[in-house]
């Protein structure tokens, strides 16, 4: 990090921002779409919003960035094992919000609710699904990472693990909150 | 030419050349056709001459990216071309299976045998058996080029080059599945039309245009190889998702629309990054290379095709637009445009590159080829322009109106009239280009007479 | 800030929106709860993704979304 202070450039490596960058704009064109989607029938969102439990969202939301805490520990930390350990922890927690999303997903696919339902549905699976196929990916990363925790690998994973983090921060209350 | 294998590269050239000309005569046949509709309809139909036209574009593109891989690995990887004897085999399947396709569609043979017969889809009209050609042919290749990379020097260039050939003979298995519906054989045939002008050949370009930036600039390798794995990076993310473009009306389920919208307008960002990426090294660099003319191809590359793929591909790809646009002329233009700009004038910035060299020259006829260049794009620029004029006006009035195609076709006329002369000077522009790095052995003009003052 | 202390900031602005959404609906609702995440969002980007120590490129990250958010609000808002 000193490095990066010194000389002004982003930490870690140029093409994790890259990704970063492009991940945040396709979220971010995905919710304003949605958005937008929403002014032209502001009775049929809200109606087919009101079916989603936000209650768990939130719960996830904690434990989203509570993963990312652990993470970022990881980075700071001085020694492989104590790395190990944090990145095994975020994994986990990786995996509760997983747990969570099914439940939720079931509870969806119980009540007949599919991407054509209603547009709002649509929206719906594709960012929370895109996003979910992220968290999957993301606890993959730090699983390999955690075998061997090297800095580099080390910050690169958990780069990766923020960028997902701060894309949910930002799709929650939109999703589901507003 | 540091490496006696690099003349294969001339081969390649050469026959592509052959069928470059002989594309844009067709095109230019199929414009007076728009104009005269009944121009050739019992000798040579429409259709055909589309066929021909389309497919000898892609056919010589891919022998220009062949003849570019084959003189610029041994370069790269600091060795001989593995087997030079499997090359000029592979061109000549390429060669055999190009007559195929002509004549079998020229003449109609084997009307609806599975093996022999036509297919009748756009880009991938050749029969069956030139299909298992290509692909071996696209084997050999793969063989001989892997072979001397993986035994030679591994550079960045080298690395996108070779994913993007790997990737692109891949995604050419999808060629093969053909299914009845409709609907279904449209959505693979766009993962070769389209993952291949978005995604693989994406890669060809952007790291044949970074070796012609190190060569004619001599900006250092590492800069170069850091532009290069982010432009790869934004190609890829951007361009595979982005096939839902082509989704929208298709029969494929409606989430492709947004899907499409947003991936495919960050495929922009792709085309701008090496626009900019061939500026700033030509701004950064210490080289005054003798080769103006490659410099100029180069750059009107990255030009054109930012604006044929960039703007004029993000023009009418939100499905809301699109909804009105969706096969009008709006799609010719940028269909026009951004070949032109990413695919032709890369390779014809290779080949002015290596054809000194190739055929052991100086640097001869910058000025003639130059005059090419700005002959040639200022024809398929207009051509754009007259076509985008067409595209608004027909949806306009066939979208918006809801008038009869063919009533709209009318009053297109004048727009297909200009199409045409537009379609003159690339044909001449074309010619010339030919005639420049091929023929004269001296200067025929001195530079500096000819020019304008600037 | 600490990485610490920036997750014990995003848990109490979760509880915080969380706690919102309990207290109903309405335009002050809307503009209050995206104004929570965009906090959340600066907390992710400046401490867990270390912008903080780069003072250049945070400013543009501050921009870009802080562009996104005006729209976001400007959208949710004329609803
Ligand atoms: C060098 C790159 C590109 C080439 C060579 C190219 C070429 C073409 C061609 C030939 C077609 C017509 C296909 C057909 O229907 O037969 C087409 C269609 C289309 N292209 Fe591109 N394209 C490129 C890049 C892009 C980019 C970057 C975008 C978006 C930003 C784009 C957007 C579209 C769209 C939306 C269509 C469908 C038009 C319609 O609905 O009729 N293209 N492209
Ligand atoms: C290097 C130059 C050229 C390139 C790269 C090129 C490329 C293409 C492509 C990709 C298509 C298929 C477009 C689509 O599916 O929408 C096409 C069609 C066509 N081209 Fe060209 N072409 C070139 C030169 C010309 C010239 C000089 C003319 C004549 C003036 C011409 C006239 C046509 C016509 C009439 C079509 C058929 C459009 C239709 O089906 O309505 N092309 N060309
Ligand atoms: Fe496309």
């Amino acid at each position: 990090m000193s490095r990066a202070q010194a000389s002004g450039q982003l930490p870690g490596e140029v093409m994790m921002w890259v990704l970063i960058l492009s991940e945040l704009a396709v979220f971010g064109a995905g919710l304003v779409a949605l958005r937008a989607a929403w002014l032209t029938d502001p009775e049929g969102f809200d109606a087919a919003q009101s079916h989603l439990n936000a209650a768990g969202a939130a719960v996830n939301t904690v434990v989203l960035v509570s993963s990312g805490w652990l993470a970022a520990l990881a980075v700071e930390a001085r020694e492989a094992v104590r790395a190990r350990w944090l990145l095994i922890g975020a994994s986990v927690l990786g995996l509760v919000f997983l747990f969570i999303k099914g439940a939720e997903y079931a509870a969806k696919a119980a009540e007949g609710i599919s991407f054509e339902t209603h547009p709002f549905w649509m929206f719906y699976y594709l960012l929370t699904g895109f996003h979910v196929a992220h968290v999957v990916a993301g606890v993959v990363i730090l699983g390999f990472v955690a075998v061997r925790p090297a800095p580099a690998t080390t910050e690169a994973g958990a780069q990766f693990w923020h960028m997902v983090d701060l894309v949910w921060v930002l799709l929650f209350p939109v999703v589901y909150l507003l | 030419m540091k490496y006696q294998t690099q003349k294969i590269a001339l081969a390649y050239f050469v026959v592509a050349m052959a069928l470059f000309a002989v594309q844009v005569i067709v095109g230019l046949t199929m414009g007076w056709v728009y104009v005269d509709g009944n121009f050739l309809s019992g000798l040579l139909p429409f259709n055909i001459l589309r066929m021909l036209h389309s497919n000898s574009l892609i056919v010589w593109l891919l022998l220009g990216f062949f003849g570019a891989a084959y003189y610029l690995v041994p370069e790269e990887s600091e060795r001989e071309i593995h087997s030079p004897t499997l090359a000029y085999l592979q061109l000549a399947i390429f060669v055999l299976g190009t007559l195929g396709v002509v004549l079998t569609y020229t003449f109609n043979l084997f009307e609806g045998n599975w093996l022999l017969g036509k297919e009748g889809r756009e880009f991938l009209e050749q029969p069956k058996w030139v299909k298992a050609g290509i692909v071996v042919a696209a084997l050999i290749f793969l063989f001989n080029i892997s072979m001397t990379v993986l035994k030679g020097r591994k550079t960045a260039i080298t690395n996108i080059l070779l994913l993007g050939l790997w990737g692109l003979a891949l995604l050419f298995l999808f060629a093969f599945v053909n299914p009845a519906n409709l609907a279904l054989d449209k959505m693979y045939w766009w993962y070769v039309v389209h993952l291949w002008v978005e995604g693989t050949w994406e890669l060809v370009m952007a790291s044949i245009l970074a070796f012609l930036m190190l060569k004619l600039t001599g900006v250092d390798r590492e800069v170069v190889e850091k532009w290069l794995y982010v432009i790869a990076a934004l190609a890829l993310f951007s361009g595979i998702l982005g096939t839902g473009h082509h989704y929208y009306w298709i029969g494929t389920p409606g989430y492709w629309q947004w899907i499409g919208s947003i991936f495919s307008s960050l495929e922009v960002v792709p085309f701008f990054a090496m626009m900019a990426f061939a500026f700033v090294m030509v701004w950064k660099g210490r080289r005054d290379h003798p080769n103006k003319a490659a410099l100029l191809w180069s750059l009107g590359c990255a030009t054109l095709a930012f604006f044929g793929a960039g703007v004029w591909g993000f023009l009418h790809t939100l499905h809301g637009v699109n909804f009105y646009t969706h096969g009008t002329q709006i799609t010719a233009a940028h269909g026009h445009l951004a070949f032109y700009g990413a695919y032709v004038a890369l390779n014809l910035a290779i080949i002015t590159y290596a054809m000194p060299s190739l055929l052991g020259r100086d640097v001869f006829n910058q000025v003639l080829n130059m005059a090419s260049f700005w002959l040639m794009s200022g024809g398929v620029v207009f051509m754009t322009f007259t076509l985008t004029f067409a595209g608004t006006v027909q949806t306009h009035l066939q979208r918006v109106n809801g008038e009869a195609y063919m009533d709209v076709q009318d009053q297109l006329w004048i727009f297909y009239v200009m199409r045409f002369g537009s379609g003159v000077a690339v044909v001449l522009g074309a010619v010339l280009f030919i005639y420049a790095v091929m023929v004269p052995r001296r200067e025929v003009i001195t530079p500096g007479h000819a020019e304008p003052a600037e | 800030m600490s990485v610490t202390k920036a997750w014990l900031v995003l848990v109490a602005l979760s509880l915080a929106s969380t706690g919102m959404a309990a207290m109903g609906q309405g335009r002050l609702f809307v503009v209050v709860v995206l104004l929570l995440a965009w906090a959340k969002a600066r907390v992710v980007l400046d401490v867990y993704l270390g912008l903080q120590h780069v003072p250049g490129w945070r400013r543009g990250f501050s921009l870009g979304l802080g562009a996104f958010m005006v729209a976001l609000i400007g959208l949710s808002v004329v609803g």
